[in-house]
């Protein structure tokens, strides 16, 4: 079996998988990282987005294997210490969730729509927030939390 | 399925080597069609050949105006080309539709036409504003217009070993412009029912010297429709001319009948989306 | 009554208590437990809709690599999955309830039905081993159709002789058909409630796992109600006695109803792990919850309204056919019934109503509760035909409702169809609603969008359901097994803090918030010092949970209940203490203080009295503060209101922008207005995705055609505008807090509001009708057909 080796929130880990092991898959189950969730299987729901290198990914369309060297950052990774990162508080603030499963994908997706662009129009938000889908908020909320996080990242 | 063997060669001529080796192999690109089949159970996965780390692969570049771009680059790369983007608006956000901001992160235009989908965004788009696709394999490499690519809903022209490494885009002509526009049916995620691109050229005096329309999703593979593309040149492109060739696009149409939308509605909605195209397309030429 | 002081009491807007955890990753769902020794179930699932079964091949798969056993229907032999609802045909013979195997039995009636399970060390070598298991099937004629089912030519149970499980009726036929014979109009309409599937953003999960030492079994499980879980699954399936049954629902992501049902993975997973003596995680994919999660609505409905010469509402006649899907799943029964006919008085003075209703199976998944459960339909289907009826007789749509409204000085409100309303004001609603939606600008938008091709519409919808679900008494005189009450256990702790053990459940609804807020206000004590805990039935005492809209208004009052008590008792501890008569202490700001002097204990003194009682009078007082109460209300609650949707339609490709939504409901007191606006968003999203976007459909085979994300539209931030939202207050009269509830207030009145909305955008084309979802397709189809 191949052995993959990354960067996980700052760590270095590696492990065995089998190529077909998905990024997800590596993330919860071998790194027992279960922020990152699987809502679907054919990529479409969001919940298991990550950073990869810096770039917004759905960790559920790669493979470990493909990850290889790659510096990757999860739900876990985006506070400091008990200090919520802004987006994470503008999140809580806004009541931007409910039942909290599609809340990881979303929130990695925001930080990184404030990354590329650090005052959104509400419809750069909605159509920013495309590949995530959340059933309870209505996205009002989560709309209104990602305007404010992308605010106090600094934009 | 745990067959699955995964390979990332560094190099054009060691990809085709991996994929002249097994008739089974798939190119992985950004991998958002692959690996969902792969889950899905609907692809048994042999061999893999990323192709991600291949640096002609990831590359965009300009040469006298023509552009070539890495059949892995991704959507958002090319988003973020403003020379490309200014030259080639409709192609840039065609291969931009392709999948929310997490995909289009990793899907590619390359991926796009190799997945040969009828209803794949970025074809109509790339055919009307006249792209070619450079393929290498086994034998060197050819070069053939992208709508030679697909030959039938997910199969392909390129043989064995056989894989494409760019798309070209002429240099862009003066007074032309493009523009690609789809209709989702919201029945589901983001696959068009309707896809229309259209391409064309003025002269000083504002009439239409040249054009190419091209509709996706209303056949096995992308249709040009010279018909359309005859109503507009020697017009000034005015309603008459647009009318006739919406009529056109809707004549073109051999759309399958399918609980995303009745051959129909895709026919007349076909004519809609050309004629919406054309005038951003117009709108363009005007400012080119 | 708010705490000032922290501002964390009744009426404010508390941060989420539970947010930190989930924004974190901290989050703990059943597919993120881990138990020692844990296996890997795949369920086998029949590809046919329906099918006999005959022989299953599992020696394959049992010798297969890391494989630790196969089970099917023969080795299963249990108790079939109860109904909990009885419901009696107009005959009064008792529906028809045919068994429902955990593990099919001799025939599938769907696909997606249970045929086996395969248990390995690793999920892809169950996967793998599940590949070896050989089914014969002798396919058979599956009926999908509701209008086919109801033709009995095909049967989904053949030892019923029938598709039809109950035949029900409400409300006296003659009277209501005489009342037609002499209206001044009748207006009439065929209105179909379109199928949905849930798609909670968590996929169902379950471990089950067996401690060999106690004969102990305990399910993890993705459950809205575990003791409901643990009764229906121990008593009735498994006949494991609840002391020896454990049921545990941890994070759960999102329920809407689809998370309340027992479920066929919960019992199998917990007998495999009895037989193997290791635990078994089993986790839905996605492609597997759309085809095994209960779907819900699914109506098909001829409804005629008789309307006098002024427009006032005389008469309602309704015949419905409910599809039930397979088997009669936990609250099915009762979804069109009481859930549904009881509601079809609505906000208006009807006199006469009859409703039959015609439960049927199909080989489809079975159908249960989907937020609103019943109510959506009915609401639906009232004021989509008061609206036609407005168009019919030249009345405006807002004239007409406000003809016919029940005025706010008649309740009590008896309606003709159960149900006695305690209190609401629909006029305050839908005149702050007006307001809101700035109606009075409506036709100069409506020109500026025809100057850009675009047709603008304005839908409205005055609705009311019932929820608080339910009085026992009313609930067991409509068929319930069960009664319906809440329990609520509160424990103060020696130092003063408190944990506060309830029978409701939290998936997104933030009762760890909204309850600590009572408690903290009831006590004058901290939020931080009160912990919620639930979802464990090894920690709480018993309850319902959650659904119905029902946590405040019943499990909330419970907790007040359970406090009140606790108060009572800590007065007698001051009492003691302070050497006073426990009539004598008043209570306020978290003090105790003998009246009209200036001693006084502070709420944690009290409690570590309780605990440290080193002169208490035994015989009169018992050490502790610990107190637990079981709350069964009156009545229903009624939230209601009025939502008003402004929509703009693409004639040439029948695309619809909703481009303003606003939602006024009264939902009673509000605890937490930041809590109560976010469950409206939510509701009013899921109601929008029922009308232009959600649509389950299956092939006449029976095969799932909207099997995934992919083909089954979920509403997605921008197909969806920011809403406009706010609250108009009547308390209920007949619960401490007047609280109503406000779970489903967005989904029952969002969908007609909107597809009325599109109808009157595109009225003047000559559209009368538009089904949902209203897609672009069928939008452009609804303005073809009547160009023609």
């Amino acid at each position: 079996m191949p052995t993959v080796s990354m960067t996980v929130n700052g760590k270095a880990v590696s492990g065995e998988v089998e190529s077909r092991t998905l990024l997800v898959q590596f993330i919860r189950e071998h790194l027992e990282l279960t922020g990152t969730h699987v809502g679907c299987d054919t990529s479409q729901c969001g919940a298991c987005v990550v950073h990869v290198n810096g770039e917004v990914a759905k960790s559920c369309t790669m493979l470990a294997v493909q990850a290889e060297g790659a510096n990757v950052t999860t739900i876990e990774g985006l506070a400091n210490g008990d200090d919520l990162h802004p987006m994470q508080e503008a999140f809580r603030n806004n009541h931007g969730l409910q039942c909290g499963f599609c809340t990881p994908g979303m929130v990695m997706t925001a930080v990184d729509l404030a990354n590329k662009n650090k005052n959104p129009s509400e419809q750069q938000i909605r159509e920013g927030l495309e590949g995530n889908i959340c059933r309870c908020t209505g996205y009002h909320n989560i709309v209104k939390s990602v305007a404010e996080g992308a605010r106090n990242m600094g934009g | 399925m745990s067959q699955l063997r995964y390979e990332a060669p560094g190099s054009v001529d060691e990809a085709v080597a991996l994929l002249a080796s097994d008739s089974d192999a798939k190119v992985l690109a950004g991998g958002t069609d692959l690996i969902v089949q792969m889950r899905s159970g609907l692809r048994k996965l042999g061999l893999v050949v990323d192709v991600k780390k291949i640096d002609e692969l990831m590359s965009v570049s300009s040469d006298g105006g023509a552009w070539t771009i890495g059949a892995a680059v991704s959507g958002a790369e090319m988003n973020e080309n403003a020379a490309l983007k200014k030259d080639w608006p409709g192609v840039v956000e065609a291969v931009d539709l392709i999948g929310s901001t997490q995909v289009q992160g990793r899907a590619s235009a390359g991926g796009n036409l190799c997945n040969a989908s009828p209803a794949a965004d970025s074809v109509p788009a790339m055919v009307a504003a006249g792209a070619t696709a450079v393929i290498a394999g086994p034998n060197g490499r050819r070069e053939v217009p992208v709508e030679q690519v697909p030959v039938s809903p997910g199969k392909t022209s390129l043989a064995t070993g056989e894989m494409v490494v760019a798309i070209k885009m002429p240099a862009k002509p003066a007074r032309n412009g493009e523009a690609y526009l789809r209709m989702i049916p919201r029945t589901e995620m983001d696959i068009a029912i309707v896809g229309a691109g259209v391409s064309l050229t003025l002269d000083d005096g504002g009439t239409c010297t040249a054009a190419k329309v091209a509709l996706g999703a209303v056949a096995p593979t992308v249709v040009i429709v010279d018909d359309a593309a005859k109503a507009l040149i020697g017009t000034k492109v005015d309603d008459a001319a647009l009318e006739k060739m919406a009529a056109a696009c809707s004549a073109a149409c051999k759309p399958i009948d399918d609980k995303r939308g009745t051959i129909e509605y895709r026919t007349k909605v076909a004519g809609v989306m050309a004629r919406r195209a054309a005038l951003i397309a117009l709108e363009r030429a005007r400012s080119n | 009554m708010p705490d000032g002081a922290t501002n964390t009491g009744i009426g404010a807007s508390v941060k989420r208590v539970e947010d930190k955890r989930f924004l974190t990753g901290k989050g703990n769902y059943v597919d993120d437990i881990n138990r020692p020794g844990q296996t890997y179930a795949y369920i086998l699932r029949s590809p046919h809709a329906h099918a006999k079964i005959n022989s299953i091949d599992t020696s394959a798969a049992k010798s297969a690599s890391g494989v630790v056993a196969v089970f099917t229907g023969e080795d299963m032999q249990v108790g079939s999955i109860p109904c909990g609802w009885q419901v009696d045909s107009a005959d009064g013979t008792p529906m028809r309830e045919p068994g429902h195997p955990a593990l099919a039995q001799g025939k599938v009636r769907y696909v997606g039905d249970q045929v086996a399970i395969v248990i390995a060390d690793t999920l892809d070598q169950a996967k793998d081993a599940a590949e070896k298991i050989n089914v014969d099937y002798t396919p058979l004629k599956a009926v999908v159709d509701l209008r086919d089912a109801l033709a009995d030519t095909t049967l989904v149970h053949d030892e019923i002789e029938t598709n039809i499980s109950y035949d029900w009726a409400i409300g006296d036929k003659a009277e209501v058909d005489a009342v037609f014979d002499g209206a001044a109009h009748v207006t009439k309409m065929d209105i179909v409630n379109n199928r949905l599937i849930p798609n909670a953003m968590e996929p169902r999960a379950a471990i089950g796992d067996f401690d060999r030492a106690s004969g102990e079994y305990t399910l993890y499980t993705t459950t809205q109600n575990p003791h409901v879980i643990r009764l229906l699954m121990g008593a009735f399936v498994l006949s494991i006695p609840e002391h020896k049954l454990r049921v545990v629902a941890p994070d759960v992501g999102g329920g809407f109803g689809s998370k309340i049902f027992h479920y066929a993975e919960e019992a199998i997973t917990t007998w495999a792990a009895g037989q193997i003596a290791r635990p078994i995680k089993w986790t839905a994919e996605r492609s597997e919850s759309f085809i095994t999660d209960a779907h819900g609505r699914d109506h098909l409905s001829h409804a005629e309204l008789a309307l006098d010469a002024n427009g006032k509402f005389l008469g309602l006649r309704v015949e419905t056919a409910a599809n039930m899907g397979a088997y009669l799943s936990t609250f099915a029964s009762a979804v069109p019934t009481y859930l549904h006919a009881t509601l079809l008085a609505g906000v208006y003075t009807t006199p006469v109503i009859y409703c039959n209703i015609k439960a049927v199976f199909t080989n489809t998944v079975p159908v249960d509760a989907y937020r609103g459960a019943g109510r959506p339909e009915a609401s639906y289907l009232l004021e989509r035909l008061v609206d036609r009826a407005a168009r019919e007789t030249g009345l405006d749509q807002v004239d007409i409702r406000r003809r016919n409204f029940i005025p706010s000085d008649a309740f009590p409100y008896q309606t003709p169809v159960a149900l006695a309303y305690d209190s609401g004001d629909y006029e305050a609603t839908l005149s702050s609603a007006l307001k809101l939606a700035e109606v009075d600008g409506f036709a100069a938008r409506k020109a500026e969008a025809a100057g850009r091709g675009k047709k603008r519409g304005l839908g409205y919808s005055t609705y009311i359901e019932a929820c608080g679900v339910a009085p026992s008494a009313v609930a067991g005189a409509l068929g319930a097994r069960a009664g319906l009450y809440e329990s609520a256990e509160v424990r103060v702790h020696p130092t003063g803090s408190v944990t506060v053990f309830t029978g409701s459940h939290s998936h997104g609804q933030g009762h760890e918030t909204t309850f600590a807020q009572l408690v903290s206000d009831q006590l004058g004590i901290p939020i931080e010092n009160v912990d919620i805990s639930h979802g464990d039935t090894g920690k709480v005492q018993f309850g319902m949970g959650t659904y119905g809209s029902r946590s405040l208004a019943v499990g909330g009052e419970a907790i007040v209940k359970a406090t009140d008590k606790i108060i009572s008792k800590a007065k007698k501890i001051a009492a003691h203490v302070l050497e006073a008569s426990a009539e004598d202490i008043e209570f306020a700001g978290g003090n105790f203080t003998v009246a009209g002097t200036d001693r006084s204990m502070a709420f944690g003194e009290v409690a570590l009295t309780a605990y440290v009682p080193h002169n208490f009078p035994h015989e009169e007082l018992e050490p502790g503060l610990d107190e637990t109460a079981f709350y069964d209300p009156a009545n229903f609650t009624f939230p209601g209101g009025c939502h008003i949707c402004e929509v703009e339609v693409d004639p040439d490709t029948g695309t619809v922008e909703v481009v303003s939504f606003t939602a006024v409901d009264d939902v009673g007191r509000v605890i937490n207005p930041m809590i109560v606006e976010g469950q409206v968003h939510g509701g009013v999203a899921q109601g929008i995705g029922q009308a232009l976007l959600e649509g389950c459909s299956y092939d006449e085979d029976g095969q799932l055609l909207t099997g995934s994300f992919m083909d089954y539209a979920m509403p997605r931030a921008h197909n969806l505008p920011s809403f406009k939202v706010a609250t108009e207050e009547t308390l209920c009269a007949h619960n401490s807090l007047g609280v109503k509830g406000c779970g489903e207030v967005g989904a029952i009145g969002s969908p007609p509001a909107v597809i009325n909305a599109v109808v009157d955008a595109l009225a003047d084309m000559g559209v009368t009708d538009v089904a949902m979802p209203a897609t672009p397709q069928t939008v452009w189809r609804a303005i073809q057909t009547a160009k023609s």
